[in-house]
């Protein structure tokens, strides 16, 4: 099969048509901007309340999120911050998950403008590795440390469903020592249900697709041809995967592509969606990337909607406030410092020691070559260097992987998270993983301050848990690994 | 004696209250049902690959290690805490990999 009828042969637009209100996608642009406008100077009173709702654990409406996008005075900020950080503790507790990415293949069919991977950039060296470079990748990375991956593919036929599953089985089937990955997560183009269903037989943790802008008319201008440049084939790109059985999926927006009040807009509105259609279950995370320089790519430096520092802390503390049961994620593409100041408003994941050159993990090298990656990345410390700072921050690290082979799933997960419970599982699991990692690939001096990060979160756990969790400790220590509650 | 004919007449009750229904039906009952004589709380899965699926029965409650049985190569149950007595746990087990095969 050609490429030109493969392309032809992905889209199936009757899959999505039940999910139209009058023809027409949830993303009403009109009405966004009104409320971005109606909702100008917010009472701080008024903004309180909408915090007060936050805390609660409720999601908000739009018109909430809209006020809160609104807000100039750099108290009200502050207060929002810490509400963040808050919320995001009372419902994961004070653990962050770790994680590395892993690109496979770099072909893709579309003409994205701001993309390092798009079809018609000359500079970008091709390649889709061999499931025995991919065998070495993840080897690397076990070694490591880690035990969750984000696989990534360019949109292209030799990327198609058959080889991703390939290349996650491969990845499962992996083992160093004491050491393997145990979820794998998947970050590929929109695939039509029966595409999904392969990728759901073979164990995927969380299906992610990112709209990019939720701007309709950016969209069809950043997208000029290629699969891509359906916008509703994207949008709906969750609803077909929870519709295959995928029940853990995910969302983001790149920010930088249009105005960044109107993204968020965007991902609350997707948000509500999801859990529209399928009893509650909206997105397991939600990822806000900014754009970043990528080779041959000039609209990175010529948009007009860069976000700023400032802004991109403002952006995060809204989405935590808008949907606070759900995860979210802070990628490498931010430089340390910006990490340092907003995690702790409210993420729950970030990537560490990351590499997105194709095969870049066995160069062994530090050195970033954009002919083979996406985008330029701003942090490439070592999970090592990341963990250390993270428990010097107070946080525990963790590899925890249990919800997801235990069948805390979908409406599960998402019903504790919402009563704010997922801690209770997570913090013991957190501490049993954080050990193994402790014991296997710590350095000194993480394993001395690690270990005083697992004392403290371990005292603060109820009793009906805390002796199990000491007798795992014991054992880890003893040599046992994958034991969890 | 009289406890084994009664845990056999519990099993026959639900066979007859599930016959007919959709799986994740079946397994909703059967979850309750446990919860009642056990009070052990119950979940079941639908296993592709690691990942274990949710689709039916309890959860969302304080935290206990939580034991997993594989049901069939298809479905798995987690429950809280092994609180079914020994005596009762294989039969349970034989019927649920029974119903779950049909």
């Amino acid at each position: 099969m050609s490429v030109k009828e493969w392309m032809g042969n992905i889209i199936k637009e009757e899959e999505d048509e039940k999910f139209l209100e009058g023809g027409k996608d949830f993303i009403n642009d009109e009405e966004i901007e009104e409320l971005l406008q109606k909702n100008r100077n917010p009472e701080p009173q008024k903004v309180r309340d909408i915090i007060a709702k936050s805390l609660s654990l409720e999601r908000l409406e739009p018109e909430e999120t809209a006020t809160l996008l609104n807000v100039e005075d750099e108290d009200l900020w502050e207060e929002m911050y810490r509400a963040g950080g808050e919320i995001k503790r009372s419902v994961y507790g004070d653990r962050i998950v770790t994680f590395a990415p892993l690109y496979c293949s770099n072909f893709c069919v579309n003409s994205c403008l701001y993309c390092g991977f798009r079809r018609d950039n000359n500079l970008q060296k091709r390649h889709r590795l061999t499931l025995e470079e991919v065998r070495r990748e993840t080897e690397i990375l076990v070694s490591l440390g880690h035990k969750r991956l984000v696989v990534v593919y360019g949109e292209h036929p030799l990327s198609d469903a058959d080889y991703i599953a390939s290349t996650i089985q491969t990845i499962y089937d992996t083992k160093v020592g004491n050491g393997e990955i145990r979820r794998v997560n998947v970050n590929a183009a929109p695939m039509d249900i029966s595409r999904y269903k392969i990728l759901k037989e073979v164990g995927i943790g969380t299906f992610q697709v990112f709209q990019e802008t939720y701007h309709h008319e950016t969209y069809r201008q950043l997208h000029p041809s290629g699969i891509k440049s359906n916008y509703q084939w994207r949008l709906y790109a969750l609803h077909r995967a929870q519709e295959a059985g995928i029940d853990d999926v995910a969302i983001g927006a790149l920010f930088g592509l249009y105005d960044w009040k109107f993204e968020v807009m965007g991902l609350l509105y997707h948000t509500i969606d999801l859990e529209k259609h399928f009893a509650g279950v909206g997105p397991h995370t939600i990822s806000f990337p900014r754009l970043e320089p990528a080779v041959n790519t000039p609209l990175v430096e010529e948009t007009k909607y860069r976000v700023s520092d400032r802004d991109f802390k403002r952006l995060v503390t809204v989405i935590r406030l808008s949907v606070p049961y759900t995860g979210m994620i802070l990628t490498a593409r931010e430089p340390a410092h910006i990490r340092r100041d907003v995690i702790p408003v409210g993420c729950t994941q970030i990537d560490a020691s990351t590499r997105i050159g194709i095969g870049a993990y066995s160069d062994n090298s530090n050195e970033q070559e954009l002919e083979r990656q996406q985008f330029q990345i701003g942090d490439s410390r070592s999970l090592d260097e990341v963990i250390r700072e993270l428990a010097q921050m107070g946080y525990i690290t963790s590899f925890c992987t249990a919800d997801y082979r235990c069948g805390r799933t979908g409406k599960y997960f998402m019903d504790i998270a919402k009563k704010g419970k997922i801690h209770y599982f997570c913090i013991p699991n957190a501490i049993l993983t954080f050990q193994e990692y402790l014991e296997d690939y710590a350095s000194p001096q993480t394993k001395e301050i690690g270990e005083k990060v697992i004392q403290e979160h371990l005292s603060s756990l109820k009793d009906g848990i805390k002796p199990k969790v000491e007798e795992y400790l014991q054992r880890i220590k003893k040599g046992e690994r994958d034991l969890r509650v | 004696m009289k406890e084994t004919c009664e845990f056999e007449k519990w099993l026959e009750q639900i066979e007859e209250k599930i016959k007919e229904l959709p799986v994740e039906e079946k397994l909703e009952i059967i979850a309750e049902e446990i919860y009642s004589r056990y009070d052990a709380r119950v979940w079941f899965s639908e296993i592709s690959g690691k990942r274990w699926s949710y689709i039916a029965g309890w959860g969302g409650y304080d935290p206990t290690p939580v034991h997993q049985v594989l049901l069939s190569p298809r479905y798995g149950m987690t429950i809280e805490e092994e609180r079914i007595p020994e005596a009762e746990r294989e039969a349970l087990l034989s019927f649920l990999k029974r119903e779950l095969s049909t």
